[in-house]
C-alpha cells in the first residue's frame, strides 16, 4: 500500500518536473497527454473487464457520449470545461443502458450483444436521417472546429497545449487515486466476487445487479471524462472512434498491460500511444504492425507487462526483494546475520 | 392491399441472400458449438478467401487500370475452378489459427477474453496484409459468374443467383449429412456436446478441434466468393457479413445449427421488407432493432443452450 | 491389467490423490470405495487420461499410459464410463451407441457391435431413436455402459457410481448386466459409495484422503472396522 501511494504521488511529480524540457518539444507534450488520457480510459475499461470480469466489448460507446457531448456543448457556447462534466455524465448515463444488459445476459452473450448494439449504434448515428436526440453526432461529418478552453483568459492551446498537459495531469491523478480508493473498498471485494463466484456471492446477499450497475456507471463516467477530454484537445470528433478498431486500441492496452492489474493500463497507454503515433505514417503497415504485437503479447504474456512482472518477482513485494537485498548486503560485507 | 408483384421480389432476395446468410454463419456456429469460442478473424476469412479467387481469376490487362502494381497470378482460371484452391487454402489457414493461436489460449484463463482480442487482432492483421498488397481499392470479379437470367412468371432471376442459391443451399446440405452420418461428422457433434466424455469415447479432441475451425474458415471464404460476385471487393468487406453473422447467431442462438439456419433467413427476410417499405439503409438497423427485441425477450436466442 | 504406482493427482493447485498404488488382475472384478471427496473418481479420471498424474505411473496390459491421452488410452481397450452417464444429450440412444465406436478398428465393425450391445441390453434396442435427454436415470445408465462396450476390444470396464440416483430395482439390474459383462472375460472396476452391492468382488481398494487406506477380499473389507470409521466416523 505504501509503494503504490508512493507511486502515485512521485509518477506525477515526475512527469511535472519534465514540464522545462516539455516547452521546447511540443510532440512530447502531446505525446504525454494522449498517455494519460488513454491511461483513464485503460483503468476503467480494465476495472471492469479484468476486476469485475464483464466481457464488456463497447466502451466507446461512452468515450463517443462524452466526446460528441464536450463538443456539442463547446459548438454552442458553454465553457468547454462544463462540456466535459456534462459529457463524462452522459456517458455515465450511456453506461446505465449498458448496465440493464449485464442483468440480462453473461459471458459469451454480453460480449456478442455489446458490440453488435455498438455497431449499431454507429450505424445509427452515421445516417443522415438520425433520430432528433442523436443530433449531436452530426451524421457522418462528426463535429470540427470546437473551440478552445479559456479559462484564465488564455487559449489553452497556446505552448504546445502546456494547459491541456496540466489538466490531464489533473484528471489521471484524479482518476488513479478514485479507482484505488474504489478498489480497496468493499467495492472492490464485491467486484472480485462477482468475477469469480457470482452465484456464492449472491448467496452472501452482494447485490450482484447493485454491483454491476455501479461498475458501469462508474467506468462509463471515467472513459466519459477522458473522451471529452480529448475531444476538446482534438477540436474534432467524428464516428470513426466507435469502430472496432478503436475498440481493437481500448483492448491493446489493457492487454499490453496486464488485465486485471491495476497500473497495467498506463504502462499500456505508455507502449502503444507513442507506438501508434510513431506508425501512423506507415499506413497500412501500422494496421499489420498492431496486429502482431497484441497476437505476440496475448499468445506469450496473456497476463501482460505488468502481469509478467510480477510474475516474474514471483509475488514478492518489492519491499521485500529490496528487504532480502539488504539481508544479503550484509552477510557479504561479513557483518552480523540475522 | 398490396400488390403482390411487390411482395415478391424481396421474398426472392431473402431466400438467396438468407441462404448466403447461412453460410457464413454457420461456420461461427460450428466454431462455437464445438470449440467454446467466438472467432472475430471469421470476415477476414470471409475476406482472403475471396481475395484469392480474384488473383488467380483477373487477368493482368485488368490490373493497369488501378495505375499501380496490383499483383496477379496471371493464371486467369475461371471463377469455379478458382474457388476450390481458395476454400481449401483458407482451410488450411483454419486450421493452422486453431493450433497456432487458439489452442495455447484454451489452455490459459480468460479463454475467452484472449481469444477475443487474438482472432480481433488476426482480422486486423489480415486486413492490413490485404490492403498492402491489393491496396484499399475495390474489386470485382473480371467476369460474370454466369450472364443471363431467367423468367419465373413476374420475377426475374439471375443465374448468377440461382447459383449463390444453390452452392449454398448444396453445401448446408452437405454439412448436415456430414454431421449427422460421417464419423468425424459424429465425433464434431460428441466433442459440442460432452468433451470428456467424447475423449472417453475413443475422439480425438484436438483433431477435432482443427477440423471445425477449418471447415468454419472454411464456410467464410465459399461466403465471401459466392457474395463477391454481387458486392465490391475490398480490405474490409468482411466487417458487414460479419456483423451479420453475429446478428444471425444471437437471434438463433450461438451454438445451434437449426437456429442459425432459421435466423438467417428471417434476418435477410426482415431486411428486404425494410429495404421495400422504408429504404435500403434502414435494413440492417432493423435487423439490429429485431436483435434488441431478442435481448429483450429471450437473451439466448431462440434455440440457443443456457450460459452455464 | 490396471497397475498404477504411486500416483499423484489433482486439479490445478489442488492434489486429490497422495500416491495411489494397486493392481487388478486381468478379469479381475474390483471395486473402488470411500466417502465422498476422497478421491474416488480422481482415480478413474487419472486411469483414462483425462486426467495427468503430477508423479507415478499408471499401466494397462502392460504398457506405460501415464500421461496418455484419453481417446489413446480408450483404443487400448481401457473403458471409462464416467460418473452421471455424460451421454450426448442432442444425440439419439443409436447415434450414442455409434460414437462409442468411433475409434478406427471399432468404427469398422459398429454393426456388429450394435447387435451384440442391442442384445446384451434389450430394453435400450426399444429406445433406439429416442433423444438421450428424454431418457429415465436408469436408461442413461445402461446406454453409457453399453457406449462403452461398443467399443471394439474392452479389456478393462472402470464404472463410476453405476448405482447413483436409481432405485433399488434398477440397481440390482444394473448389477445383473454387470455380471453378464464379465462372464464373457471382461475385467470391471465399480466405484461405489454404498459397500452393499460389492459383496462378491474379488478385491476391494478402500479410499481415504486421497490414499489407499486399506485393501483386501470383499469379505475382509466389508467386515472390517476401517470401513466402519471411514463411513461413519470413529
Amino acid at each position: 500500500m505504501r509503494l503504490r501511494t508512493i507511486f502515485l504521488f512521485v509518477l506525477p511529480v515526475a512527469i511535472l518536473s519534465l514540464y522545462p524540457r516539455v516547452a521546447e518539444q511540443g510532440y512530447l507534450t502531446y505525446t504525454l497527454i494522449l498517455i494519460l488520457a488513454y491511461s483513464i480510459i485503460g483503468f476503467y475499461y480494465n476495472m471492469l473487464l479484468g476486476n469485475v470480469g464483464i466481457p464488456f466489448l463497447g466502451p466507446m460507446v461512452p468515450y463517443a457520449v462524452g466526446g460528441y457531448t464536450a463538443g456539442y456543448l463547446a459548438l454552442n457556447g458553454y465553457n468547454p470545461l462544463i462540456g466535459i462534466v456534462v459529457g463524462s455524465f452522459f456517458a455515465a448515463g450511456s453506461g446505465f443502458a449498458f448496465s440493464l444488459l449485464s442483468n440480462r445476459v453473461r459471458g459469451l452473450y454480453m460480449a456478442l450483444y455489446s458490440l453488435v448494439i455498438t455497431l449499431f449504434f454507429h450505424q445509427l448515428i452515421v445516417r443522415s436521417d438520425i433520430p432528433a436526440i442523436f443530433h449531436i453526432f452530426v451524421g457522418a461529418i462528426g463535429q470540427n472546429n470546437i473551440p478552445d478552453i479559456t479559462l484564465g483568459g488564455f487559449r489553452w492551446r497556446l505552448g504546445d497545449g502546456v494547459a491541456y498537459y496540466y489538466l490531464g495531469i489533473l484528471l489521471f491523478v484524479g482518476s488513479a487515486i478514485f479507482l484505488k480508493i474504489l478498489l480497496d473498498s468493499r467495492f472492490g471485494v464485491a467486484f472480485k466476487a462477482v468475477r469469480d463466484a457470482e452465484v456464492y456471492a449472491a448467496s452472501l446477499g452482494i447485490g450482484i445487479f447493485r454491483v454491476k450497475v455501479i461498475a458501469f456507471l462508474v467506468s462509463s463516467f471515467f472513459i466519459g471524462l477522458s473522451g471529452g477530454f480529448l475531444t476538446i484537445f482534438y477540436q474534432a470528433v467524428g464516428p470513426d472512434i466507435l469502430e472496432t478498431s478503436n475498440m481493437l486500441l481500448f483492448f491493446s492496452m489493457v492487454v499490453f498491460g496486464g488485465l486485471g492489474t491495476f497500473f497495467g493500463p498506463v504502462v499500456g497507454a505508455f507502449i502503444l500511444v507513442p507506438l501508434n503515433n510513431y506508425l501512423t505514417p506507415y499506413g497500412a503497415w501500422r494496421l499489420f504492425a498492431w496486429g502482431l504485437a497484441i497476437l505476440f503479447v496475448v499468445l506469450v504474456a496473456p497476463e501482460g507487462a505488468v502481469g509478467k512482472a510480477e510474475h516474474l518477482l514471483r509475488g514478492r513485494s518489492i519491499r521485500g526483494l529490496i528487504g532480502s537485498a539488504r539481508a544479503w548486503t550484509r552477510t557479504a560485507s561479513g557483518t552480523s546475520t540475522s | 392491399m398490396v400488390e403482390t408483384a411487390l411482395l415478391l421480389p424481396p421474398l426472392l432476395s431473402a431466400i438467396i441472400l438468407g441462404s448466403l446468410y447461412a453460410l457464413m454463419a454457420m461456420g461461427l456456429t460450428l466454431i462455437y458449438s464445438t470449440i467454446r469460442i467466438l472467432n472475430f478473424a471469421h470476415g477476414a476469412f470471409f475476406m482472403a478467401g475471396a481475395y484469392i479467387v480474384w488473383w488467380l481469376n483477373t487477368p493482368e490487362s485488368a490490373t493497369r487500370l488501378f495505375g499501380t502494381m496490383i499483383p496477379v497470378s496471371g493464371l486467369q482460371l475461371p471463377l469455379f475452378v478458382a474457388v476450390i484452391p481458395a476454400v481449401i487454402i483458407i482451410f488450411g489457414a483454419g486450421v493452422v489459427t486453431q493450433k497456432a493461436l487458439i489452442l495455447p489460449l484454451i489452455r490459459k484463463p480468460n479463454t475467452l477474453i484472449t481469444t477475443l482480442v487474438a482472432t480481433l487482432a488476426l482480422a486486423t492483421i489480415l486486413e492490413s496484409v490485404a490492403t498492402v498488397i491489393f491496396g484499399g481499392g475495390r474489386f470485382s470479379y473480371a467476369q460474370e459468374l454466369v450472364v443471363g437470367n431467367v423468367r419465373l412468371g413476374e420475377l426475374i432471376v439471375t443465374y448468377v443467383e440461382i447459383i449463390q442459391f444453390a452452392v449454398a443451399i448444396g453445401v448446408l446440405l452437405a454439412l448436415y449429412l456430414f454431421l449427422k452420418k460421417s464419423r468425424i461428422g459424429i465425433g464434431m457433434r460428441a466433442v459440442a456436446q460432452d468433451l470428456d466424455a467424447a475423449s472417453l469415447c475413443g475422439i480425438n479432441t484436438q483433431t477435432v478441434y482443427l477440423l471445425t475451425f477449418g471447415i468454419g474458415a472454411a464456410l467464410a471464404a465459399l461466403a465471401g466468393f459466392l457474395l463477391t460476385n454481387i458486392i465490391f471487393l475490398s480490405p474490409s468487406v468482411g466487417a458487414t457479413p460479419l456483423t451479420i453473422a453475429f446478428i444471425v447467431v444471437v437471434f438463433g442462438g450461438i451454438g445451434s445449427v437449426p437456429g442459425t439456419v432459421i435466423a438467417s433467413y428471417v434476418v435477410a427476410l426482415v431486411q428486404q421488407y425494410v429495404t421495400l417499405l422504408l429504404d435500403p439503409s434502414w435494413g440492417l438497423s432493423f435487423a439490429f432493432i429485431l436483435m434488441i427485441a431478442v435481448l429483450i425477450i429471450r437473451p439466448r436466442g431462440l434455440f440457443g443452450f443456457k450460459e452455464t | 491389467m490396471l497397475v498404477l504406482e504411486n500416483v499423484r493427482s489433482g486439479y490445478g493447485q489442488v492434489e486429490v490423490l497422495k500416491g495411489v498404488s494397486f493392481e487388478i488382475k486381468k478379469g479381475e472384478y474390483a471395486a473402488i470405495i470411500g466417502a465422498n471427496g476422497h478421491g474416488k473418481t480422481t482415480i478413474l479420471r487419472t486411469a483414462s487420461g483425462l486426467l495427468r498424474p503430477s508423479s507415478g505411473k499408471v499401466k494397462f496390459d502392460g504398457e506405460d499410459i501415464t500421461g496418455m491421452p484419453a481417446y489413446k488410452v480408450a483404443e487400448k481397450g481401457l473403458i471409462h464410463i464416467p460418473e452421471g452417464a455424460r451421454l450426448f444429450p442432442q444425440m439419439t440412444v443409436q447415434e450414442n451407441l455409434v460414437a462409442g465406436a468411433f475409434a478406427k478398428s471399432s468404427w469398422r465393425n459398429k454393426a456388429k457391435n450394435l447387435a451384440r450391445v442391442y442384445q446384451l441390453f434389450p430394453n435400450i434396442a426399444e429406445r433406439k431413436n429416442q433423444l438421450a435427454l428424454t431418457l429415465s436415470g436408469g436408461e442413461r445408465q445402461t446406454v453409457a455402459i453399453a457406449r462403452g462396450l461398443m467399443a471394439e476390444n474392452v479389456k478393462l470396464l472402470m464404472i463410476d457410481e453405476p448405482s447413483a440416483g436409481l432405485a433399488p430395482i434398477l440397481i440390482d439390474e444394473v448389477y445383473e448386466k454387470i455380471g453378464e459383462i464379465r462372464k464373457t472375460g471382461v475385467g470391471v472396476l465399480v466405484v461405489e459409495q454404498s459397500p452393499k452391492r460389492i459383496a462378491d468382488c474379488d478385491c476391494i481398494y478402500l479410499i481415504e484422503n486421497g490414499e489407499v487406506r486399506m485393501q483386501g477380499s470383499a469379505k475382509e473389507v466389508l467386515e472390517s472396522k476401517e470401513v466402519m470409521q471411514a463411513y461413519l466416523g470413529s
